[in-house]
């Protein structure tokens, strides 16, 4: 279907072509410009009928308009007449309750035009775009719209996980199950190895910092900023994929443009909203119950070398009436314990209106949305004020304050293997128990103490740890517009991001195993952590807009700057002297550990852009940024120079022929037609701050503080060079009930950052360079079709799926491996980066004489050899040297999918409305480091109940090996064993809307009833609590389950009331 | 569509989903081998030929054991191997239960990864040897069939429940008299704090106060010096003397326990002839050696033609022997004592005391010997105890290098009491890593410590008076 033909040369012929064919529009419109002149204007007129498109009956009140020139309204019969300046004017129609459409006449003297109610997705839909609101129709650009439109219906979504499954080429994964940990967004694939991948976010003009500044001390918590706004707030949302170089280096990859709520009229409306649901706990994964474990216990003790009587005395193998009977013989389930059905609540109020001066829209906000597993939520309040002013005629100013506060109680997530409640819950033997019994079975309150095989208590974690985050940004800005004459308008917008997030843990001392640092055995763990950022933007820009007959200009320069400081301070303590002191300062002086890091940037761009618009069928756009900023080295030689101060160019154009407004289209079935091509380069400047400087590190030597050198410096560094390239069609059919969108493109990235691996003597391992290069090139889809057009019973399905290749062109060495969760990731020249690398498996030796005859043998950490035996993994010998090692590894996985997207239904039927939509993922493989974990066989944590299959006794054939103590040779070592199917196809949202009929002008304006559930139904055939995660942001840490929290299933009702 | 029809489809698809994500799950965890997935008990019953031992289980309460979830090894014996059970273990419920836990055994052992000697503790508290495709005496006919606590070997024979050697010295009738006689006036009462009973703190000294009569428990002194043959972990071959080679071989050995009574001299020797008889290990009689070597080094020389009964026990074996004499000469071995070794110094020089890492070149060996110099002390002195001295000439030598002066000096082996005057002040040469003979000496009567001292010259000069030695070595003169 996709096959990889996106060549330079050929999207370089079709620009050619475009070119071409403007010229040969331009020659047809001469000549008709010739024909304007000849014959009066008043004598051209056009006349016909408007008509519904569902009911097929006449339009009352629809506004017809040429800009500029003419307007009428149609009668009640849905007629028309209307004069008009040539016969291939554009008709602008549009009426309550309908979509806009632009017509255009194409020599037509009578029209009949059938509208769609304004649910239907309209190609004339306006979209915002970084220089103001365009036309869909007339952007050039690859840009999707979401209309958001308040999210009524989905008032607990993040900004970030809400744009799943709707736009096509944004791949949006959401980190995991923990309430406001949103989602990781790819848009198009990836573009770097090392610098983010995140497109930028810019929210009301203004460049939104959504990173996650520092690592959280609570185990693999991500504090998205995202969730400090809230999705009601949201109007709309553009996905800008390609021509983001208005954006210089922070464009890289592509821009996510957010425009939140606005007072659409100045009388005053106030809507209140009010929502409850309920999040049910994930199924369980099977692990095995009391017995079955108890089996598999004394085989591992037995493999470790004890002997009957040892294993005869624990007390937990001892069936008579010891004192230990009692808490040693039980069958708990540790996953009930941890994971709990909870309750969420949304308060939202909403205030817009005004007068001719000014209009705002006030929002206030109360969420409190509780985690699956137990003692996890957040609570968010929040409140926006949008405003604009009309100070005079000429001058206009806006306002956009937010503040948020955002409170989240968490437990340690992924990797962390003492603290980690689920983790906990699955190793846990079962035939222990949460609280203290004596020896006559009484159960008391108390919580138990980690265990006898020294795992802790999944429910002291729960009651009793402490990992709390509370967190505010405020973000606002102001902006003034002055218009200086008819056609130029100067503008600026000065904005303050200010965010601070507070994190507190306490691990308790009893219930949890003992840890250990270099000098201590640390029971109690206390931290304490203050992270801050500080940022002032300003974006300041001239702008000239001009109409000449069929030409329209309209062009910016301008100059954004951006000064930003970030810190991050931390503290963690050991051992204080109670679990009731859980302050950090309480630790241990001894022990305590601080640190921090302060990082201060700023950011420069001056930019250009001019888009003109020939005849409403011809549009270019052309940008192009000059980027400065405190990262680059100061000796780079790529980009120019300005005194002595490295600037990066980044210059784009785009183009868009609109076919179907040609003359020649004029008794066409295709109702819509545009042909979009665009070539662009964007920057990426994340390369560090300081990343180009000459940097100490303090050390201890012998207790000597001194400072050392951390890196060499590399004064060349400078930003990452996204060359982007899209070529994109639009069609609708039939009236444009059937509407297809393709876009193929190609992201190049040159001047990648890489590490460089140095010379021994240097003293450093590796330095950061801009020596690599990658390519992704792919293809979005998107389909909008009207299934049903009835007057009471309405179906449109929105679907989309994208698709992408990425291919490293080249990395120092041409390859290098990096691991996360015991994985081995290999990223090599000419293939996809970060493919799972590790060994192949062919099943497990049935009897000692098979695994003999193989021959293969292992290499223990003494050097000396170990022959495989009955019951291990027989693994692939690749080089053929009958040894099993890192030699026999070759790609096993590729986490990437082979196609994302989402089906959106939308049914309407007489006042109720069904939102039915899917989400899928297809053909990535997923590294199951938990299964790994759980059918690992190596020691004495509670496994899967696939283990009971395990390996016992020569001749057994079977796929799961035998349980070995410390598991000497390899078995459950990272292999295709763990690699799984990642795809899946979920029911992701299901939404009914109910509006309830009320009496017009009463007191209640309108009232709408909202049901939702949401992940209701997954397939796959993914062995796991759900096939979607995503660890960490990093492209390497892509299709790891480390453990987080589970995504699961929520339903949630409530109620809109508009006054 | 009404809205009742839409939720019934809702719920269809849920339940339906719900259905599909299972079966993933299912099939993964999908037990594929019928063995796996029944229990021992089960195996026991689906085979036909072990509907006795079937039975037996279920009489013995042992059923529900090896249905539980631990895993067990059962050594089934067919009907046929029951067959010839004895009646009065038949009939008597703690013998049979002790009979059938002799063949069922925590944790799984299987007979292709035995390829040794695997001692097995059972049930009973015994142990069985499994060696390869055998247990004990009997043939493990099937092997190794795995079910899902544990493995199921069958067996052609039963496995009896014997008595351990303590056991036959104590109660067997085939053993002889005087000897267990002998071993049986070795018990004491011996007291272990672990298993006393406390009832307060001495106010005084702190230690705590025990209630009368607790925390004794027999013992024997056999069991502390040689070996505890109770023990069924571990296995023995021991020999008994016929009572009169018994009372020969006593007399034999009288001569080297010369004390004040003749209880004594008695006792002494009679431990000194049965010290020697337990060997740790089972020695089939088709396998025992023309020589056994005991804990205490001495040769036992083994004429099986003497052998005049064989015991097997269940920890071992005991052989009833007709003669089995030891030559003075094997039983009396040097008396090797490493000077650095001291156990007491006529005045504290701790900080004129070198412990001094050597090389021999004689013996090739790394030796460690004392050098106390400079110590300022006339007739300073190193005292050393031996223990059980018997009465018997002795040769005395020492090893005493020189190397730290270049002057000799001279030092005494004080017999007794320092300045015993049975040893003249020897002179040591320089640099002599050579064994030196000090003299020979008669000790006249056992002694249960006796002392020797080292002792240097009546000097307080540095150079005349250090005291050096590698070892000394009394040589018993036979």
């Amino acid at each position: 279907m996709y096959s990889a033909t996106f060549q330079i040369k050929k999207l370089t012929a079709f620009a050619l072509l475009l070119c071409a064919g403007s010229l040969l529009g331009q020659k047809a419109d001469k000549v008709q410009t010739a024909s304007y002149k000849k014959q009066p204007n008043d004598t051209l007129y056009v006349s016909g009928v408007v008509t519904d498109a569902s009911s097929k009956t006449g339009a009352q009140g629809i506004r017809i308009a040429v800009k500029g020139f003419s307007a009428t309204i149609t009668d009640p019969t849905g007629n028309f007449k209307l004069r008009v300046p040539a016969y291939d004017a554009l008709l602008q129609v549009d009426g309550e309750g309908y979509q806009s459409v632009n017509v255009s006449l194409k020599g037509r003297k009578t029209l009949a035009i059938a509208l769609h109610d304004e649910s239907h997705p309209s190609v004339y839909e306006s979209i915002v775009l970084p220089y103001g609101t365009k036309l869909k129709s007339d952007a050039p650009e690859a840009a999707t719209q979401f209309q958001a439109d308040g999210s009524w219906g989905n008032p607990y979504e993040m900004p970030d996980a809400q744009l799943q499954g709707h736009v096509a080429g944004l791949n949006s994964i959401r980190r995991s199950g923990s309430p406001g940990v949103g989602a990781n967004m790819f848009l198009r694939g990836y573009t770097s190895l090392y610098a983010t991948n995140k497109p930028l976010v810019v929210i009301d003009n203004m460049v939104y910092d959504y990173n996650d500044y520092g690592e959280s001390i609570i185990a693999n918590n991500y504090t998205n900023p995202l969730a400090l706004i809230d999705v009601k707030d949201i109007d709309q949302v553009s996905v800008l994929k390609d021509a983001s170089s208005m954006y210089g280096t922070k464009g890289a990859n592509g821009a996510i443009i957010i425009t939140t709520a606005r007072a659409k009229q100045q009388a005053t409306k106030i809507d209140f909203g009010a929502y409850t649901g309920v999040n049910f706990a994930p199924q369980n994964l099977p692990v095995m119950n009391a017995s079955d474990y108890r089996v598999y216990l004394s085989e591992m003790l037995q493999s470790k070398g004890m002997s009957s009587s040892d294993i005869a005395s624990l007390p937990y193998m001892n069936d008579s009436k010891t004192p230990y009977y009692y808490s040693t013989h039980n069958n708990t389930d540790w996953q009930k314990k941890i994971f709990e059905n909870s309750v969420n609540s949304n308060y939202y109020l909403k205030v817009t209106g005004g007068d001719n001066i000014a209009t705002y829209a006030l929002s206030m906000g109360y969420m409190k949305n509780s985690g699956v597993v137990k003692a996890t939520d957040l609570t968010r309040y929040n409140t926006r004020f949008n405003a604009q002013f009309n100070f005079s005629q000429r001058f206009t100013g806006t306002a956009n304050l937010s503040f948020t506060y955002n409170e989240q109680n968490l437990k340690d997530q992924g990797i962390a293997n003492n603290t980690n409640p689920i983790y906990l819950s699955l190793v846990k033997a079962p035939f222990f128990t949460d609280r203290d019994v004596n020896e006559n079975g009484t159960v008391s309150p108390n919580l138990a103490d980690a265990d006898a095989l020294n795992v802790s208590n999944p429910a002291a974690v729960i009651d009793v740890m402490q990992a709390y985050n509370k967190y505010y940004r405020f973000f606002g800005s102001f902006g003034f517009k002055y218009e200086i004459s008819k056609h130029v308008n100067a503008a600026t917008l000065f904005g303050i991001t200010y965010d601070k997030v507070r994190e507190n843990v306490f691990i308790p001392r009893k219930g949890v195993a003992n840890d250990t640092v270099p000098n201590a055995v640390i029971d109690s763990r206390l931290g304490a952590q203050v992270k801050r950022l500080f940022s002032i933007y300003n974006d300041t820009r001239l702008n000239y807009n001009n109409a000449w007959g069929k030409h329209h200009f309209n062009a910016n320069l301008g100059m954004r700057y951006q000064g930003n400081q970030a810190e991050q301070d931390f503290a963690l303590g050991f051992n204080s002297a109670t679990d009731e002191l859980v302050s950090v300062q309480n630790g241990v002086n001894l022990l305590r550990q601080v640190g921090g890091d302060i990082g201060e940037w700023n950011w420069m761009n001056v930019y250009v852009n001019a888009d003109y618009n020939f005849g409403n069928r011809f549009f270019i756009g052309f940008n192009t940024a000059m980027d400065a900023s405190s990262r680059f080295g100061e000796q780079t030689t790529s980009g120019i120079k300005i005194g002595s101060v490295p600037m990066a160019v980044m210059p784009s154009v785009s183009a868009a022929w609109l076919v179907s407004s040609e003359k020649f289209m004029a008794n066409s079935r295709i109702s819509y037609l545009k042909l979009r091509a665009s070539y662009s380069f964007t920057g990426n400047d994340d390369i560090g701050n300081y990343s180009s400087k000459q940097t100490y590190a303090s050390q201890n030597l012998l207790g000597l503080q001194g400072l050392v050198r951390s890196g060499i410096s590399n004064p060349y560094l400078h930003w990452e060079k996204v060359a982007r390239q899209n070529i994109g069609v639009d069609l609708g059919f039939w009236n444009d009930r059937v509407q297809l969108s393709a876009d193929g493109w190609q992201n190049k990235t040159t001047n990648m950052l890489v590490y460089q691996p140095l010379e021994t003597v240097t003293g450093f391992k590796q330095v950061i360079t801009n020596d690599g290069s990658m390519n992704t090139k792919g293809l979005d889809l998107m389909l909008n079709v009207r299934v049903l057009n009835h007057r009471n019973l309405k179906w449109d399905i929105s679907a989309n799926a994208s698709t992408y290749k990425n291919e490293v062109l080249s990395v120092p060495g041409g390859s290098f491996t990096t691991n996360f969760a015991g994985a081995t990731m290999l990223t090599r020249n000419g293939d996809v980066a970060n493919l799972f690398y590790g060994l192949k498996t062919e099943g497990v030796f049935s009897t000692d004489a098979e695994a003999t005859s193989s021959g293969l043998q292992k290499k223990m950490p003494d050097g000396s050899l170990r022959a495989f035996a009955g019951g291990d993994v027989h693994f692939t010998d690749l080089n053929g040297d009958k040894l099993i090692d890192d030699k026999d590894r070759t790609v096993i996985g590729n986490p990437n999918p082979s196609w994302t997207g989402g089906i959106n239904n939308r049914i309407s039927w007489k006042r109720f409305t069904f939102d039915v939509m899917f989400t899928f993922t297809k053909g990535n493989d997923v590294y199951n480091y938990l299964r790994q974990q759980l059918e690992s066989e190596s020691g004495t944590q509670n496994q899967l109940q696939s283990v009971a299959n395990r390996w016992r006794a020569n001749g057994q054939v079977t796929s799961t090996p035998k349980a070995t103590w410390g598991d000497p040779m390899g078995n459950a070592a990272f292999s295709d064993r763990w690699i799984e199917d990642g795809s899946y196809f979920r029911l992701r949202e299901l939404n009914v809307a109910y509006n309830v009929p009320i009496k017009k002008q009463g007191f209640i304006k309108d009232l709408n009833i909202y049901a939702s559930g949401y992940n209701l139904l997954t397939f796959t055939k993914y062995l796991g609590y759900d096939p979607e995660f995503s660890a960490n942001p990093s492209v390497f840490a892509q299709g790891i389950d480390t453990g987080l929290n589970p995504q699961f299933i929520s339903i949630m009702g409530g109620v809109k009331l508009g006054l | 569509m009404s809205m009742n029809k839409i939720l019934l489809a809702v719920a269809l698809g849920v339940s339906l989903g719900i259905a599909s994500c299972k079966k993933d799950w299912d099939a993964h965890n999908q037990v594929t081998d019928a063995g796996a997935s029944k229990n021992l008990l089960e195996h026991v019953k689906a085979n036909t030929s072990l509907s006795k031992f079937a039975d037996l289980l279920t009489k013995t309460g042992y059923d529900t054991v090896i249905a539980s979830s631990k895993n067990y090894t059962v050594f089934a014996p067919t009907n046929d191997a029951l067959a010839t059970l004895d009646p009065a273990v038949a009939n008597d419920t703690a013998k049979l239960r002790k009979f059938v836990g002799n063949h069922i055994a925590l944790l799984r052992y299987f007979t292709y990864a035995s390829p040794d000697t695997l001692r097995i503790a059972m049930l009973s508290g015994k142990y069985n040897n499994m060696y390869g495709k055998k247990v004990e005496t009997a043939a493990i006919t099937t092997a190794d069939e795995f079910a899902s606590n544990g493995a199921l070997q069958v067996i052609d024979k039963m496995l009896p429940v014997l008595s351990n050697c303590w056991e036959v010295v104590e109660s067997s009738a085939d053993f002889p008299v005087k000897q267990r006689d002998f071993l049986i006036s070795l018990n004491y009462d011996g007291f272990d704090s672990s298993k006393a009973v406390q009832i307060g703190v001495d106010p005084v000294t702190g230690k705590p106060v025990y209630k009368p009569g607790s925390g004794y428990v027999a013992s024997n002194m056999y069991w502390d010096k040689v070996y505890d043959m109770r023990n069924e972990s571990q296995q023995y071959t021991f020999f008994a003397l016929q009572d009169l080679p018994y009372e020969s071989e006593k007399t034999v050995f009288k001569p080297y326990y010369a004390t004040g009574t003749t209880d004594s001299t008695d006792r002494l020797s009679a431990f000194c002839v049965v010290k020697d008889f337990a060997i740790k290990g089972y020695v089939p009689q088709d396998k025992l050696p023309d020589t056994l070597v005991s804990k205490f080094g001495v040769k036992l020389p083994v004429n099986k033609a003497a052998i005049v009964k064989t015991i097997k026990t269940s920890n071992g074996i005991i052989y009833v022997m007709s003669g089995l004499s030891v030559i003075p000469k094997n039983k009396f071995k040097s008396i090797v004592i490493e000077a650095e070794n001291y156990n007491g110094y006529s005045n504290d020089r701790r900080s004129n005391t070198y412990f001094r890492d050597r090389y021999n070149p004689l013996t090739g060996k790394n030796i460690r010997d004392v050098l106390v110099s400079g110590h300022g002390v006339a007739q300073f002195n190193l005292r050393y105890d031996i223990a059980e001295m018997p009465t018997l000439k002795y040769k005395a030598y020492w090893v005493a290098v020189n190397d730290f002066q270049t002057t000799t000096h001279t030092q005494l082996l004080g017999i007794g009491t320092p300045t015993s005057t049975v040893f003249a002040y020897t002179t040591v040469p320089l640099a002599s890593y050579a064994e030196a003979l000090i003299g020979e000496y008669t000790h006249t009567k056992y002694e249960p410590v006796f002392n020797i001292y080292l002792t240097a010259a009546n000097s307080t000069t540095a150079a005349a008076n250090p005291l050096v030695c590698d070892y000394i070595r009394l040589e018993p003169v036979l």
